[in-house]
């Protein structure tokens, strides 16, 4: 930007924002500053540009944008969160079985330890590779949310009053 | 200057500073980047508008108070830094380590967060922001709230960055003109 050569309206109003959003060089800088203690049209378009951004940013994000998102990511961001609830699940129906249930399932890996399933449960806090990595944004209020259906904890709760040989196990009176 | 001559600019002053003191303020904040610094620039070029108003048309008024307010928040900007300097100067000299402190540039979020802005004036620009074409309203979003660049927003859509600098800058016309909406206005 020079600091003499003719600016149009529309003109005025982008540089105004990449100057506030500081995305001018240096010396673009300096040239717009100069021209802003002469050109009263371009400071009008500062103050116009700070008001807007002002406001925007009251805004809070609307709902219809998030249409916005590409199908397939949708599709991607289900999926993850469908990928999210089942591990839970599995985790939560890996602590209600009977240590014993647990080393004939895994073949004897000790998870009767305590200690083994804190790191269990460590190594997948620690694990990178989150929801994130599926291109699902982990602030989503649906993956925060984990909503589990109610037909899911049933299943987890009928798992664990079944006896080692998979039948019911009787009600205690 | 009798007293009523006195009186008399002190009301024109007062009624300059409804009509302009938002946008000069919003100018102001722009230039200097703190609330605080805004408000005495302000404070500033209006005693200078009381002691020194000159005749002449509301317009040929409102660019002398952009002229004041720009050499008010020049003066300011020199008188910090000189602050600064001086400040700099005497960490090194007792080699106290500061924490990172801030960028020259201010985010969009910091702006947010400060009371620049009537309500009126935010409920309109809220208004003139759904009524923005789907794309527009997207591409504004984005670089204002989600503060993503231009380039992100058009590698995002798969769209020319052409076509997303030019949905903003529809945008940005559509949304000042919502502005000058909240400026004609009746007062109350």
């Amino acid at each position: 930007m020079s600091s003499d050569a003719p600016l149009s309206s529309d003109d005025r109003l982008q540089w105004a924002q990449r100057y506030l959003l500081g995305e001018l060089s240096s010396a673009e800088v300096e040239a717009f500053e100069t021209r802003l203690g002469e050109d009263e049209e371009l400071a009008a378009a500062l103050a116009d540009v700070v008001l807007i951004h002002q406001a925007v940013g009251d805004v809070p994000f609307p709902a219809p944008l998030r249409e916005a998102v590409p199908d397939s990511r949708r599709l991607l961001r289900r999926f993850g969160w469908s990928v999210a609830a089942v591990a839970m699940v599995g985790v939560v129906a890996l602590v209600q079985q009977t240590p014993r249930q647990v080393e004939m399932a895994k073949g004897g890996l000790e998870l009767s330890h305590p200690e083994v399933l804190d790191s269990l449960f460590a190594s997948s806090a620690d694990d990178e590779d989150g929801p994130e990595s599926m291109g699902v944004d982990p602030s989503d209020d649906e993956i925060n949310a984990l909503d589990v259906p109610d037909w899911l904890f049933a299943a987890v709760e009928a798992e664990g009053r079944m006896d080692d040989s998979g039948r019911p196990q009787e009600e205690e009176l | 200057m009798s007293d009523a001559e006195s009186t008399r600019r002190s009301e024109l002053v007062a009624e300059l500073y409804a009509q302009h003191g938002e946008k000069l303020r919003a100018f102001l904040y722009g230039v200097l980047r703190n609330v605080e610094l805004a408000s005495e620039a302000l404070q500033n070029t209006f005693r200078q508008a009381v002691r020194a108003l000159p005749e002449g048309t509301p317009d040929g008024i409102r660019g002398w108070l952009f002229r004041v307010a720009y050499n008010e928040a020049m003066l300011i900007r020199r008188r910090a830094r000189v602050a600064s300097d001086a400040l700099q100067r005497m960490v090194e000299s007792r080699a106290v380590e500061t924490p990172g402190g801030g960028s020259g540039g201010e985010t969009a979020q910091r702006i947010a967060d400060d009371p620049l802005v009537k309500r009126e004036t935010i409920e309109r620009v809220h208004r003139a922001l759904e009524n923005l074409p789907r794309d527009q309203r997207y591409v504004v979003e984005q670089r204002i709230y989600g503060e993503k660049t231009f380039a992100a927003i058009a590698e995002e859509l798969d769209v020319p960055l052409g076509t997303v600098l030019t949905r903003n800058r529809l945008a940005l016309e559509k949304l000042r003109a919502a502005l000058s909406e909240t400026e004609s206005s009746p007062r109350e």
